[in-house]
């Protein structure tokens, strides 16, 4: 459940996705994004894989995640992903 | 993110649909969005569908089609199908779609016939068929014990050949999405997914426009020649 999540863990579940979703990339490159990394810029994110991202958080936190016009916003960085859509509902302060 | 309550949720992605399209959800989430693959066209231009969708089957018998109406939850759109190949008698007129109005149910497909499309417009809930008459479907002998009921539904694949038909099972609750450009189903549990991941590609298209308006031209934007050259990608968004 979202409440459960600390933010490493949810670093790390992240980075091990990026690593399956993105098999031609070297492992070091991956877990060497900074939680404040710009995703879409790194090309780690686009909107293929923003269906496949989602779906993997969904499966992650146990429910949707529906993202508003504004919330979509934040949700290009790791950090963003954390301190808008679940560290809201755990009751986590932002980084 | 937001738990959102059905009515809200569907209210919700409705709105974001409006300023999205079919277009934009397909190019967004290709392996997450089903065309209809039936020639279905708009009866009411300029009207954009979203719901979970409330199935129904019938063979020309208006039965069915006013039990759907009857059963289906406010907030869902719903769709006919009409099992009689060649020509359909219409399934629904002026009256039914008013009757959906009133039932809070937003929108119509209907794989056959409908009618009255003079006095269908102004009704404001968008409707789409595969045909048009002004022969109605008289019968309402057949009562149907499957309501909402699933379906096997052409569709087509992008680069997917004529001679490869395919298809995709509608279940109650997957959502329709149609505007004047098609008709599409996406799958209740990936909708959010792919309505954010076409706002996202919105996003990065408002940019290409913005680059194209400042004097930028396409070919360099989209990296036109390194891709005749082969070093480089096409891209349409940023």
């Amino acid at each position: 459940m979202a409440s459960t999540i600390e933010r490493d863990a949810f670093y790390r579940a992240i980075c091990e996705y990026l690593k399956s979703a993105n098999r031609d990339v070297a492992p070091e490159l991956i877990e060497g994004i900074d939680p404040t990394d710009n995703l879409w810029d790194l090309g780690f994110l686009d909107s293929f894989g923003m269906v496949k991202l989602l779906t993997f958080l969904e499966e992650f936190v146990g429910r949707e995640i529906v993202l508003s016009p504004d919330s979509i916003r934040t949700f290009h960085t790791i950090e963003r992903m954390y301190d808008g859509h679940v560290a809201r509902d755990s009751g986590k302060q932002p980084a | 993110m937001t738990a959102l309550d059905g009515r809200e949720r569907i209210r919700q992605f409705a709105d974001q649909f409006r300023e999205l399209g079919c277009a934009l959800l397909s190019d967004a989430a290709p392996d997450d969005t089903f065309l209809l693959d039936r020639p279905f066209a708009s009866r009411t231009p300029g009207l954009m569908l979203a719901g979970p969708v409330a199935p129904v089957s019938t063979y020309d018998d208006m039965l069915p089609c006013l039990q759907v109406l009857e059963s289906a939850p406010p907030g869902h759109v719903l769709y006919l199908h009409n099992e009689k190949s060649g020509r359909s008698e219409a399934l629904a007129g002026d009256i039914f779609v008013t009757a959906m109005r009133s039932h809070d149910l937003p929108g119509l497909v209907v794989d056959g016939a409908v009618r009255d499309l003079r006095d269908t417009q102004p009704i404001g809930i968008p409707v789409f068929s595969t045909q048009v008459t002004f022969l109605s479907a008289r019968t309402a002998e057949l009562a149907t014990t499957e309501v909402p009921c699933v379906l096997e539904v052409p569709t087509r694949r992008p680069g997917g050949s004529d001679d490869d038909p395919s298809t995709v099972t509608m279940r109650p609750g997957d959502w329709l999405f149609a505007d004047d450009d098609g008709v599409m189903l996406v799958r209740a549990e990936r909708v959010s997914a792919v309505i954010a991941a076409a706002r996202l590609l919105t996003e990065r298209e408002d940019a290409l426009r913005a680059a194209l308006d400042a004097g930028g031209r396409m070919g360099d934007l989209c990296g036109l020649n390194a891709y005749l050259r082969g070093d480089g990608e096409l891209r349409f968004a940023f």
